[in-house]
């Protein structure tokens, strides 16, 4: 029997559900999760806080977009506002609003996790079916070099002319129109986002699906999950509407992503050995605008289709971090740079021929890198403290050096950074000023579009939340299934490894029913 | 942003003074009041006048201007959807800001910020935004970031940064001028080998 998708509006009473599995969240986690269980025969409901939109409602200005499919409508933050935080909220979740990129857990990550997190059933042989049928499923593929944008072709012309790595992404899309707002929502389906992909074939098999409705507490008795009890929002405002949703199902997948998952546990009271919301990580992301004669347009074109892990290995005692492109539309831009008035309006005059370049560090896998905190407030809203510790101080400051050469080499005229007093860099002997700049909270933007940790999986049930099998070390009938169960960041994209680790949950779940 | 009244008070004696010297120079120095061209969500007149008067000297003077944009109303719309705390906190930054003391302290001279002039209104918002007090670089991000979106955000303003704007695929009932789509080869599965 064909399930349903029901709107927030269109809750106009209480409603109790019994099903076999509660996902709670609809990205890349809870998405592929969802096909999966229906594929098996359950019966599940799905509870998703932001709503359900399609192409039509994705009109591409940015004044729609952010509000709509963004957590706190584009301003989440952590506690101190040193970093913005970009996380989606909709149905589809982070896939709705990603720029596709798409990789495999690299290697070295999954042997970190082997040796450093006990989780040696993780390996490359055995995530290949999943990663293999996600792909499949997703249409993952590389991206063509000859359709790359001018924006990334700034990176690999400037990365080649320094003789660094760099190559072409895999995108997951099928028919994209190659317009540049992927962050805003595909306009024409091309994006195989999870809101075209996995839910429509989870509802096709029986799923109900439930947006506008944000999960705030799990009723349990410490061992088993009763229920599940959310309020039905209001959308497009932070206000409940006086409807509740109460799921009682015999299994619950929290997929509701970093931050939002460990609120979720805390406020539920589950968290037995403290270490719900501990080691988040986020790849903290630092930009450098390059101004070139020529135009850039870096609003159209695939976002991302080139990138560079030169510098993923610094060494046993140095931070890692990749480079990739950013599309950059007026209010993202406007909003990154911390300038205003006349220095805005000169940098935002030249936005045309402005290209964005990202280096993303890769936090979590040094010793004592234990990345951020998830907490809750008074309020019940998620707080977020994120400590830059002098090895990303360092990195970032390196990563500054990386992007300025990348862009100089590029054929840029000038080159500026986000700092709280903007530096212009326009030659190689222009570098040592950058280098003795302040980098740090507040000194700079930051960035992430990377949520990860805070639910982390582990075979130590004294440090970790999940084991290996993404079952919570206390609560039998808990699983937690997407990128919050990550030990450490991935020095990639993300949604690819939640993907392969979604679809070889779909096993364990099921299992558990 | 997560400043409120108790957190600038507990930033210590120089907070605190800061906060005291302010709210003495609310009462010796009467800000200028607008009327709003519309009903307000969450801001009075009294802090809707001076959130135009941030987004006058925020936002490029050669645009199209923050009032023809109605920049302060549609931040109070988006403040209105926010979470109420987070609203409440805004108000306050906007509170403080057109404290005259408060402007003396950045220079801005002994006025408040809806009553002085655009160099001294720029030379108080430069002073939050290079502050060595963490809430008033906070406070500035906030407004900052609530007023640029703003004003960037609107497709009238699309002119000012040279963006054609968005390609249009028909929705919202306009007609649709579809983009070529790309053929998409066929999913490969390939490994992602990084190096190093």
């Amino acid at each position: 029997m064909k399930g349903r998708i029901t709107q927030g509006k269109d809750i106009t009473a209480d409603v109790v559900e019994t099903c076999d599995v509660c996902i709670i969240g609809s990205g890349a986690g809870g998405g592929v999760l969802a096909a999966g269980l229906v594929a098996r025969g359950l019966d599940v409901v799905m509870l998703e806080a932001g709503g359900y939109h399609t192409r039509r409602d994705f009109n591409l200005h940015e004044e729609t977009a952010f509000p709509m499919l963004y957590q706190a409508r584009g301003t989440r933050a952590t506690d101190d506002l040193a970093i913005s935080i970009l996380q989606g909220r909709s149905v589809g979740g982070g896939t709705t609003i990603n720029w596709t990129t798409c990789f495999r857990t690299p290697d070295r990550i999954l042997r970190h996790w082997a040796e450093h997190h006990g989780l040696e059933a993780l390996t490359a042989a055995t995530l290949d079916p999943h990663w293999e049928a996600m792909e499949a499923r997703l249409n993952i593929h590389a991206w063509p070099e000859p359709l790359a944008n001018a924006n990334n072709r700034k990176l690999l012309d400037g990365c080649r002319k320094l003789g660094w790595e760099a190559a072409p992404l895999r995108r997951n899309v099928k028919g994209c129109a190659n317009s540049g707002y992927c962050g805003m929502g595909c306009p024409v389906d091309g994006k195989q986002s999870q809101h075209v992909t996995s839910i429509p074939d989870a509802v096709d098999g029986g799923m109900r699906l439930y947006a506008d409705v944000e999960v705030r507490r799990l009723e349990h008795d410490g061992k088993r999950i009763a229920a599940v009890h959310g309020v039905v929002m209001e959308r497009g405002r932070d206000r409940d509407t006086a409807h509740a949703v109460t799921v009682k199902p015999k299994v619950v997948a929290l997929c509701g992503g970093a931050i939002n998952n460990p609120v979720l546990l805390l406020r539920s009271e589950l968290n037995p050995n403290g270490r719900v919301g501990l080691r988040t990580f986020l790849h903290p992301v630092v930009a450098l605008a390059g101004i070139y004669e020529d135009e850039v347009a870096p609003y159209y074109g695939a976002p991302q289709s080139i990138g560079s892990h030169h510098f993923i290995d610094r060494g046993p005692d140095k931070m890692g971090y990749f480079l990739e492109a950013a599309p950059m539309h007026p209010m993202l831009t406007a909003s990154a740079a911390g300038v205003f008035g006349a220095e805005l309006d000169e940098l935002m005059r030249k936005l045309p021929n402005i290209s964005g370049l990202l280096a993303l560090h890769v936090d979590g896998l040094l010793p004592g890198d234990e990345g951020g905190t998830v907490t809750v407030r008074p309020d019940g809203r998620p707080g977020i403290a994120y400590p830059v510790r002098p090895a990303l101080v360092e990195a970032m400051r390196e990563s500054h050096m990386s992007l300025a050469r990348v862009h100089l080499a590029a054929g840029a005229k000038k080159v500026g950074t986000l700092h709280k007093r903007p530096l212009q860099i326009r030659s190689e002997a222009d570098l040592a000023t950058l280098e003795k700049a302040p980098y740090g909270a507040m000194e700079h933007a930051i960035f992430t579009a990377h949520q990860m940790g805070g639910c982390a999986m582990g075979s130590d049930v004294e440090n970790s939340v999940v084991d290996v099998n993404h079952r919570h070390h206390t609560v039998g009938n808990l699983f937690v299934v997407d990128g919050s169960v990550l030990p450490t960041a991935l020095g990639v994209n993300p949604s690819h490894t939640i993907y392969g680790l979604a679809h070889r949950a779909r096993d364990l779940v099921a299992g558990a029913v | 942003m997560a400043t409120t009244r108790r957190r600038v008070l507990q930033l210590g004696l120089g907070g605190g003074m800061l906060l005291a010297a302010g709210t003495l120079g609310l009462a010796l120095q009467p800000g200028l009041t607008r009327e709003p061209p519309a009903e307000l969500a969450v801001l009075d007149a009294k802090t809707w006048t001076v959130l135009a008067a941030v987004a006058e000297t925020l936002c490029p003077a050669s645009g199209p201007s923050t009032d023809a944009l109605d920049v302060a109303t549609r931040v109070d719309t988006q403040l209105g959807r926010m979470h109420p705390a987070d609203a409440a906190e805004v108000v306050l930054g906007l509170t403080l800001l057109e404290n005259g003391l408060v402007g003396l302290f950045f220079g801005g001279g002994f006025r408040p910020f809806t009553q002085s002039t655009p160099v001294q209104r720029a030379k108080v918002l430069e002073g939050w935004r290079a502050s060595s007090v963490p809430d008033l670089v906070k406070a500035y991000k906030a407004i900052r970031g609530l007023v640029v979106t703003a004003f960037y955000s609107h497709p009238a303003a699309y002119v000012a940064s040279g963006y054609p704007g968005p390609p249009n695929f028909g929705q919202g009932g306009a007609p649709a001028i579809q983009a070529k789509q790309v053929p998409s080869p066929t999913p490969d599965a390939e490994t992602d080998e990084v190096p190093g």
